[in-house]
């Protein structure tokens, strides 16, 4: 029985996250729906929980190394990794229900269930970042789905928002079908779902293991893993599978963009990193495995360089503001991905720092696209022109935003393609570096397009209204993207702490 | 019934008897059966697909899942057949047809030739890998197999009650559950203040 609550305590974040949904759904039915700014403002305090719990276990966790792994109720893994990623999902969480409050399109009223759609979300991120079980893994990226789906076509009445609804869910039900089919090929070889097992286990006994599966016949078990990684590419929308963003972010309200972008695609990441790490580089693999690891780390960089490149050329041609940022967040995904295709544990940090970043600039992008939503009702990048003269602390963070994505120093930006492009290298990958590079140098132009339409236009004619909350709250985060690019001590050190607890060996060579 | 019809449940026909054959000679009494839940499964899965009344395509569907309540049968796994047909062919199926019931019909035209090419060449190359392995895996089999008088649905209960075993994972599909039947309530309902255009709704931030 102790161990029971002992492992209850353990995910008290979660079941606080879980409840907090429940609470918000029959606040919102009680009160009739009357002022869904109060189910706003229960779900921040709700979130400000959770985060203080959070920080709580990552103390505890930083204080052992992150090394300390505990498993809860045999499925939950409680590591720095896990906590690390959750923290920053409360944290965009807690912004993207600021942009709801802040949306000037939204109704203040009878939308509840924005509030515990995203609450859901969260709570599928949360279990899919803290497990090494494939079935709990499964789950929690469909409940993120499934909230996804329904938040996408929130604005039912717009056809361009069903249209995004509808899409998403046919190609989300598609991939998740592949990837199941992986997953359950996989259970068949090896015998377990649990990660671990099928890294380590030899072969001589039970479960039987990756080992002896690839030393036998490698093509069953190099289908299934390819499988499983075409489900985790389409949930952070590498190319190929990649053709879904663009349609689904354009459509879905600016918020529901916020959170597919930044959170959902942060943690289709986290699971991504922790599945490969825990497969093919944790301490104790079989040589074999590893050797195919190598193999699996070449198809990623690849698969990363082509990403980048078709995500930054796609995104040069954009009009829209909403479309462009969903290219461009399809390069990001590109650049994160090298970080996995180093195979190496500095690698693997370099990833988890660069997701961190992309937080910052990504959330502060997305707010600024919305701030302007509100005051030109179009995302045109032309309907910009002059505006910058119109509302000037917003554009000049926007333009901070811009360098980090451009990835120009001094900001987190800076230092997280910094830290990519050294790791890659390191790993032998000096021509997946160099085409990085090329494409930064790519990227310049279409984000500068938007500084120059704010700033190197005449003044609009028309006038901004003042909005200081939202403008202090977008200069916050600016001020974080600039402030962490400088003392990029902390981020680091929690990025590395983070990837220690995965266990990932260092290089053997 | 028109001719791209005839020829389609002609060849699905054919093929039944093909597979339902190729069964027998392969494996006896075992191999028969198991051509014929692969008839239902993949067959039902076809005419699902090829009819364009919702509701022929709703009957179809319970084809599949019977057939694949038949292929649990083969495996020994009496708990999930079972549920299979209460779920899927009771419970599933009764609200699809209810689904056709209430909604206009006005799924009147087949669009299935324009990406025909792709899913044939989709499809066999599905099939092409899935052979692939199926001829050269070797599965992970325990020595003991199912054992007599082994009670499944206990040992199911238990793996989902247990603290070490199933629990997360089970309480957790209670909450996709609950945010799935929330989502499909929202979008599915129709009060007129989710209809209006968002366009200039509400006051300042």
């Amino acid at each position: 029985m102790d161990r029971y609550l002992a492992d209850l305590g353990l995910i008290a974040p979660e079941l606080v996250l879980t409840l907090l949904s429940l609470v918000v759904l029959v606040w919102d039915l009680v009160t009739k729906g009357r002022d869904s700014r109060q189910v706003a403002y229960l779900s921040l305090a709700g979130l400000g929980v959770v985060a203080y719990l959070l920080l709580g276990q990552w103390g505890d966790l930083a204080a052992t190394g992150g090394k300390a792994e505990t498993v809860a109720f045999g499925m939950v893994t409680i590591d720095a990794f896990g906590t690390f990623f959750k923290l920053f999902t409360v944290g965009s969480l807690a912004v993207v229900i600021l942009f709801v409050l802040a949306d000037r399109r939204e109704r203040k009223h009878g939308i509840g269930e924005y509030y515990f759609l995203l609450l859901g979300a969260g709570i599928g991120v949360f279990f899919m970042v803290s497990t090494n079980n494939l079935l709990l893994l499964m789950l929690g990226l469909e409940l993120l789905s499934l909230a996804s789906y329904s938040l996408a076509g929130f604005h039912k009445s717009e056809r361009r928002s069903a249209e995004a609804s509808m899409k998403y869910v046919i190609f989300g039900g598609l991939s998740a079908g592949i990837m199941l089919y992986g997953i359950s090929l996989l259970y068949g070889l090896t015998g377990t779902i649990d990660l671990n097992e099928m890294g380590i286990a030899d072969g001589s006994g039970w479960p039987v293991g990756l080992a002896a599966q690839f030393a036998q016949d490698p093509v069953p078990v190099a289908v299934a893993i390819v499988l499983i990684l075409a489900g985790f590419a389409y949930k952070v929308s590498v190319v190929p599978f990649h053709f879904w963003t663009p349609d689904v972010y354009e459509g879905a309200p600016t918020p529901v963009t916020t959170f597919l972008a930044v959170a959902s695609k942060a943690a289709g990441f986290a699971v991504l990193l922790r599945f490969v790490g825990a497969l093919f580089l944790v301490e104790g693999v079989d040589s074999t495995v590893a050797a195919y690891g190598e193999r699996i780390g070449l198809l990623i960089a690849i698969l990363a360089a082509v990403t980048m490149t078709l995500g930054n050329l796609s995104a040069l041609r954009q009009t829209s503001m909403k479309r462009m940022l969903a290219y461009s967040s399809i390069a990001h995904a590109g650049y994160v991905l090298m970080g996995l295709a180093a195979m190496t544990p500095a690698g693997f940090s370099a990833a988890m720092f660069y997701l961190a970043a992309y937080y910052f600039m990504n959330l502060g992008a997305f707010g600024f696209l919305l701030y302007f939503e509100g005051v030109n009702k179009s995302e045109d990048i032309d309907a910009l022109k002059g505006m910058g003269w119109k509302a000037p602390v917003v554009s000049i963070v926007m333009v901070a935003f811009l360098v980090s994505l451009t990835g120009l120093p001094p900001t987190v930006g800076f230092y997280g393609k910094l830290l990519l492009f050294y790791e890659g290298v390191d790993a032998g990958l000096g021509w997946l570096v160099l085409i990085a590079a090329l494409n930064s140098v790519v990227s310049l132009f279409y984000y500068f397009r938007i500084a120059k339409a704010l700033f190197l236009s005449e003044p609009a004619e028309r006038e901004a209204e003042p909005q200081p909350f939202f403008t202090g709250f977008l200069a916050l985060l600016g001020v974080g993207t600039i402030l962490f690019g400088i003392y990029t001590e902390p981020l680091q050190n929690w990025s590395e702490t983070g990837t220690d607890s995965l266990g990932i060996a260092e290089a053997s060579e | 019934m028109e001719p791209s019809s005839k020829i389609f449940y002609g060849a699905l026909s054919l093929l039944t008897l093909a597979a339902l054959g190729a069964g027998l000679v392969a494996a006896g009494a075992e191999g028969l059966a198991f051509g014929l839940f692969s008839v239902l499964t993949l067959g039902g899965a076809l005419v699902c697909i090829w009819e364009r009344s919702v509701v022929r395509s709703a009957f179809s569907l319970m084809a599949t899942f019977l057939g694949i309540a038949g292929f649990f049968v083969l495996l020994h796994a009496d708990f999930l057949a079972m549920a299979q047909i209460l779920i899927y062919v009771g419970g599933i199926l009764a609200l699809i047809l209810f689904g056709v019931m209430l909604t206009p019909p006005d799924l009147t035209e087949r669009k299935i030739s324009r990406v025909l090419g792709g899913l044939v060449v989709f499809g066999l190359g599905f099939a092409w890998v899935g052979m692939r392995v199926a001829e050269s895996a070797t599965w992970a089999v325990t020595e003991k197999g199912p054992a007599e008088g082994v009670n499944n649905a206990k040992r199911i209960g238990v793996g989902f009650l247990a603290a070490d075993q199933y629990v997360v994972a089970f309480e957790l599909a209670a909450v996709v559950l609950t945010v799935a039947l929330v989502a499909a309530v929202y979008i599915a309902r129709r009060r007129r203040a989710d209809l209006e255009p968002m366009e200039g709704q509400g006051g300042g931030a």
